[in-house]
């Protein structure tokens, strides 16, 4: 007789192994991007030394500087070195904000505070996202009127068509400038005030997340359409499930399944937005000092703020990895 | 106790089932057969309350123990038919890979239905329990009955997984689909079907995704339900054979017609339309004559006496043949297991023969012709092969053509290939040409196939071309894999014309691969029959049918 | 004649208002290297923050200049920076997508080891680190995002050329003794063209909104060089005076990148109902 059950135990140790190798190819990229992010800036054509003391500079300052920067080193020992600091969680030093006469501004110090604005704004669009994307691609997905199901589509193309930074703009006019809803400007710090800052702070959301919405919707809604047409659904009628039960008991927890990996592949994208939207709302936030530092050519904060940002990412894309697998039964026994 | 009356059914363009009228009697298992196009599911589907909703039913009525269920032109009762769906009536898929809910437990979706159909299903249980003296009340009480209640529901369920002969129910009912294979899913699906012991069960195909053994255990299954149950069963089937095993009444139908209706035995051996005779014919089956190139072949043989077969030149000789794969190849720690798909054959393909080859599915058939052509890696033993470059015939007529070229291309390139590899074999443009319309018409195709495109031919056609494009390089060998499978059986019994044919006229060796020993039986010379990659006899075709040794291989001719 | 008036009929409606609201801002672009209706330096002091008029169809900014003339300039910078993004990201996409697609094997892991890492970054971030190390400017503009943006057409082609390389109709020219490259090139190729294109479309759009961005954030295109983000930049400072200032550059990137998504639903429907 065919027999085939999986063994519950053989299952558990399946998923163990996928955990280690997951941890492990998660280390390895966050390696890998440490050695991108810290190669990138020894390529850099033109000298950080001269940069920072003009031309004018004799070659002994030139070369005390650069000894008193690491920069007679070679590479990889600079990069062990620098990696090895920024474990203990020494940043370095920035090349252009000095704290005081003699010593320059400790990154750390720099970033401090204005991390946390960053992060609460993707939080806050990636609650926003979740929050009305999908009941509005249920609601898509489920309608059969024909003229909502156009309306839908073409606010969702429109919607998905707005840079954020134009969206931006947009809020600051009719929220802003028209309605006065808030003041643009009139940003309130999180340590003063954490739920004035957030209420300040859903405006900028708001124009990160419109387009994500439009796009997850979509993706839901045409997830759920796929999903409709499958034969389970087929004997989920024939067991004489009524059409609403149809959707919510089998439909939807099959068509969110790629949902959470698609919201986990936003999240790269809504912490760049927010990067760009801090810009338009003068928000004291990461944004603002990685532009600056851009054009100021103040590489260890670069340096730092992008293996910032691109340890987040990674982080969530490795836990969105390991909740889908808990949550999709299927995967565990591929 | 089902009455269908003039039922026709449209999707966007014409009727798919025109002017359909039967009944089902009481515990009768009426059969309805037919190719795909033919409108047997849809009447299906139909009848369900399943059908899709672009579908309009233009004219007729359905009625179930007198009461109107469908009528044209009325928009169907969805509050009616949820009430009759699962309860009164219910459906067994093809798909039991799809048919059931990949990310809910295998129990659950038992259990739904008894869910979906509380009020009448455990209504007498509920006043029994009314009866005992310590009904409790409040929340507590209510909670303590729906605990009850769950507990009464789980053990239905369990007794019905038991019903439909799967063991340690416990553990089935709280697997996941993937976890159970294709037969136990099927039998899943029959205890959903079965559990409330409804008076008409619709069984669309429900084994045909299935291998030869477990298609069996599945009759057999549906033939006791019937029998212990009393209800009737619709069952609907593309396979003559199995609709004789199985059936009291038969219908066929075509082009969504009903061309013929009576008692099984009847039919078969009186059939009165033309296209129920064509079809019984075009059954692969023992009981059709056959008069092929092959025995001609052998008859020429015979009369050169016995003993000949041994001189006659092994074209491809495998001695202790292993293929195995490495599981987690890829993976970064992860050891890497060998699993062995074929063990130690050792086998001999003679000139211009017709090997059968005929197994289940992941009996290492595939994998085997597969090392013959080089194209695996992991093989132990020895391939001696004395034919140039063999060819290749697939089962799935949609992919093995390339879509994006035109027919006349598509014939071409082996030439063009050919002419590559060997600049002595190079043809000119307007040869080239020619023999591609030459091979064209060799396979039963008009010139105007020339500057089509696959999409725009049928499976049939599409085959035609395969077989074309790997013979027109003069192969000493091809290797069918299940190249008839894909197709209806009229269709079938046409390529398989087309083959021997072919095979006559170029005396190209063949490799034919299924898992049909009906389709091997027409068309092979020797048949070799494996299972879990191993080879368990190989003989003449009419030997092993008349005497066949080993056990396996008497189950397969059940 | 006829045959034009067959070939529109043919095709839905996505494609045709993809394709001339594309249009439409490409031949704009393209005649603005040849003529503006103004001069795009010419200040007037008497003409300054006019509102939309016929003959400022735009309006006017903070110097008097007409805002139609200048952002028709934008539009073609836009267009010649973004074209020339999609060319070196989809063609490095083809040709890495393809090799490493269906040879597979240590190459692909390291290649595909290197994409992930580089599709961890945010795209705009990693650009941002490119024109960090290079500067600003047209040219490192497009350089940056084209390296940015390649990673995502080698997935693409790869995973298309993953999936036909076992394909009946391949695992076939192979025993016919077809050459590799002839396989991956005259085989497999024309059968990933619908899918390539619907993401060139798509890689329009996200050229527009980057360069446009980097722009409006002022690391990107730099002046004499017109650019839509930088005229939106400019013009937020005079957002309660002259809100045409700013809705006009950025009404203008919402046209074409609209006009692109349209055109590639559009595809991706024409090919989805040839099957």
């Amino acid at each position: 007789m065919e027999y085939y059950i999986a063994e519950g135990d053989s299952i558990r140790r399946a998923g163990m192994k996928y955990l280690v190798k997951k941890i492990v190819t998660l280390i390895m990229t966050l390696f890998l991007v440490s050695v991108l992010a810290f190669l990138a800036f020894q390529i850099i054509p033109g000298d950080v030394v001269t940069s920072i003391l003009g031309t004018e500079a004799t070659p002994e300052r030139e070369e005390a500087l650069r000894k008193e920067l690491g920069l007679d080193k070679p590479p990889v020992v600079r990069y062990f070195r620098w990696a090895g600091n920024v474990l203990k969680g020494d940043f370095g030093e920035s090349y252009r904000y000095s704290k005081n006469m003699n010593q320059m501004m400790p990154v750390a110090e720099l970033i401090g505070d204005k991390l946390p604005v960053t992060l609460l704004l993707a939080a806050i669009s990636m609650v926003l996202i979740a929050v009305i994307a999908i009941p509005l691609g249920v609601l898509w997905a489920r309608t059969k009127n024909r003229f909502l199901d156009v309306v839908m589509n073409m606010g969702s193309q429109t919607a998905m068509a707005i840079p954020s930074f134009f969206l931006g703009v947009l809020v600051t006019y009719l929220f802003g400038i028209l309605l006065k809803w808030f003041s643009p400007g009139g940003y309130v710090s999180y340590r003063e005030n954490f739920w004035g800052c957030v209420r300040y702070l859903i405006f900028p959301a708001i124009s990160v997340a419109i387009p994500k919405i439009a796009m997850t919707a979509r993706f839901l809604r045409n997830s759920m359409l796929t999903e409709s047409g499958s034969d389970y659904v087929r004997t989920a009628y024939s067991k004489g499930a009524s059409e609403r039960r149809v959707a919510y008991g089998h439909v939807l927890r099959n068509a969110m399944m790629p949902v959470v990996t698609f919201l986990g592949m936003i999240v790269a994208e809504i912490v760049a937005g927010s990067i760009v939207v801090e810009q338009v709302f003068s928000l004291p936030g990461i944004g603002k000092l990685l532009i600056s530092s851009i054009s100021t050519r103040d590489f260890p904060v670069v340096e730092i703020l992008i293996l910032y940002i691109t340890f987040v990412v990674i982080v969530v894309y490795f836990l969105v990895d390991v909740l889908y697998r808990v949550i999709d039964p299927r995967i565990s026994n591929k | 106790m089902i009455k269908i009356k003039h039922l026709s059914v449209a999707f966007d363009g014409p009727e798919v089932v025109k002017d359909v009228s039967f009944e089902i009697g009481d515990g009768e298992i009426l059969g309805v057969v037919g190719e795909s196009g033919s409108g047997k599911s849809v009447t299906a589907l139909t009848l369900m309350g399943l059908v899709a909703e672009t579908a309009r039913v233009t004219s007729g009525e359905i009625y179930y123990d007198d009461q109107l269920l469908l009528e044209a032109g009325v928009p169907r009762n969805t509050a009616l038919y949820r009430e009759y769906q699962g309860q009164k009536m219910s459906m067994v898929f093809q798909e039991p890979m799809t048919s059931l809910n990949p990310t809910m437990k295998v129990g659950a979706q038992v259990e739904e239905v008894l869910i979906l159909h509380d009020r009448q299903g455990s209504s007498y249980e509920t006043k029994k329990e009314a009866k005992t003296p310590e009904a409790k009340n409040g929340l507590a009480g209510w909670h303590q009955r729906r605990l009850e209640e769950k507990e009464r529901r789980r053990a239905r369920v369990l007794g019905a997984l038991r019903g439909v002969g799967l063991r340690d129910v416990e553990r089935v009912y709280d697997c996941y689909p993937h976890q159970l294979s294709g037969g136990m899913r099927q039998r899943v699906m029959i205890a959903m079907a079965v559990i409330l012991h409804p008076g008409l069960i619709i069984a669309d195909e429900p084994t045909t995704a299935l291998d030869v053994t477990v298609q069996n255990q599945i009759i057999d299954l549906l033939k006791k339900i019937n029998q212990e149950q009393k209800n009737s069963l619709l069952f609907i089937t593309h396979d003559l054979n199995l609709a004789r095993r199985l059936c009291d009444r038969i219908l066929v139908m075509q082009d969504g017609c009903i061309v013929e209706e009576g008692i099984t035995e009847e039919i078969f051996s009186d059939p009165r339309g033309d296209y129920t005779k064509k079809l019984i014919s075009a059954v692969p089956g023992r009981t059709g004559k056959k008069k092929s190139a092959h025995q001609k072949l052998k008859e020429a043989q015979g009369k050169k006496g016995d003993g000949k077969k041994q001189e006659l030149k092994p074209l491809v000789e495998v001695r202790d043949l292993s293929v195995s794969y490495r599981e987690n190849a890829n993976s970064l720690f992860g050891k890497t297991i060998k699993k062995t798909v074929v063990q130690n054959a050792t086998f001999d393909l003679y000139e211009g023969e017709i090997l059968g080859l005929v197994g289940e599915s992941g009996c290492g058939k595939t994998t085997l012709s597969k090392a013959i052509l080089g194209l695996n890696k992991m093989v132990e033993g020895s391939i001696v092969h004395h034919s140039n470059s063999p060819q290749m015939v697939f089962q799935d007529p949609y992919s093995s053509l390339n879509p994006s070229k035109t027919i006349g291309w598509l014939l071409q390139e082996p030439l063009r290939a050919q002419g590559i590899l060997d600049p002595s074999k190079a043809m000119t443009e307007k040869d080239r040409v020619a023999a591609a319309y030459d091979m064209l018409h060799k396979v039963g195709l008009k010139d105007k196939y020339f500057t089509r495109r696959p999409s725009q031919l049928s499976g049939g056609q599409r085959q035609r071309i395969s077989i074309g494009q790997a013979l027109i390089t003069r192969p000493g060998l091809v290797i069918a894999d299940e190249p008839v499978s894909a197709l209806d059986v009229t269709i079938q019994a046409q390529i398989l014309d087309l083959i021997r044919s072919l095979q006559e006229e170029l005396k190209t060796a063949f490799l034919f691969i299924s898992h049909d020993i009906n389709v091997i039986y027409q068309v092979s010379d020797r048949i070799m029959v494996m299972k879990d990659g191993k080879i368990l006899e190989i003989g003449d075709t009419e030997e092993i049918f008349r005497n066949p040794k080993d056990p396996y291989t008497k189950e397969l001719l059940r | 004649m006829k045959k034009v008036g067959a070939w529109f009929k043919k095709q839905n409606a996505y494609f045709l208002v993809g394709l001339v609201m594309t249009g439409l801002a490409v031949m704009l672009g393209i005649l603005s290297f040849f003529w503006t209706p103004f001069s795009t330096t010419a200040m007037s002091a008497a003409e300054r923050f006019h509102g939309p008029s016929l003959r400022h169809l735009f309006g006017t900014d903070n110097f008097g200049r007409d805002i139609f003339s200048r952002v028709m300039q934008g539009i073609g910078t836009t267009v010649i920076v973004s074209s020339l993004i999609v060319v070196i990201s989809a063609g490095a996409g083809i040709l890495i997508g393809a090799i490493t697609g269906y040879f597979g094997g240590i190459l692909d892991e390291i290649i595909m080891r290197i994409t992930d890492a580089i599709n961890a970054f945010p795209s705009i971030l990693l650009a941002l680190v490119v024109i960090s190390i290079l500067g600003s400017g047209k040219q490192n503009v497009i350089f940056s995002l084209g390296i940015v943006f390649a990673p995502s057409y080698v997935r693409i082609v790869r995973s298309e050329f993953i999936r036909l390389r076992d394909a009946d109709f391949v695992c076939r020219a192979r025993l016919m003794g077809v050459k590799k490259l002839r396989i991956l090139f005259v085989h497999i190729l024309p059968n990933i063209w619908s899918v390539f294109w619907v993401s060139v479309t798509i890689g329009f759009n996200n050229a527009i909104l980057a360069e446009s961005g980097m722009s409006y954030l002022g690391i990107g295109v730099q002046p004499p060089d017109a650019s839509l983000g930088k005229m939106l930049s400019d013009a937020q400072g005079y957002l309660g005076r002259a809100p045409w200032y700013a809705l006009a550059p950025g009404l203008t990137i919402v046209w074409i990148v609209l006009g692109f998504s349209l055109l590639s639903e559009g595809i991706r429907r024409k090919e989805a109902g040839k099957r």
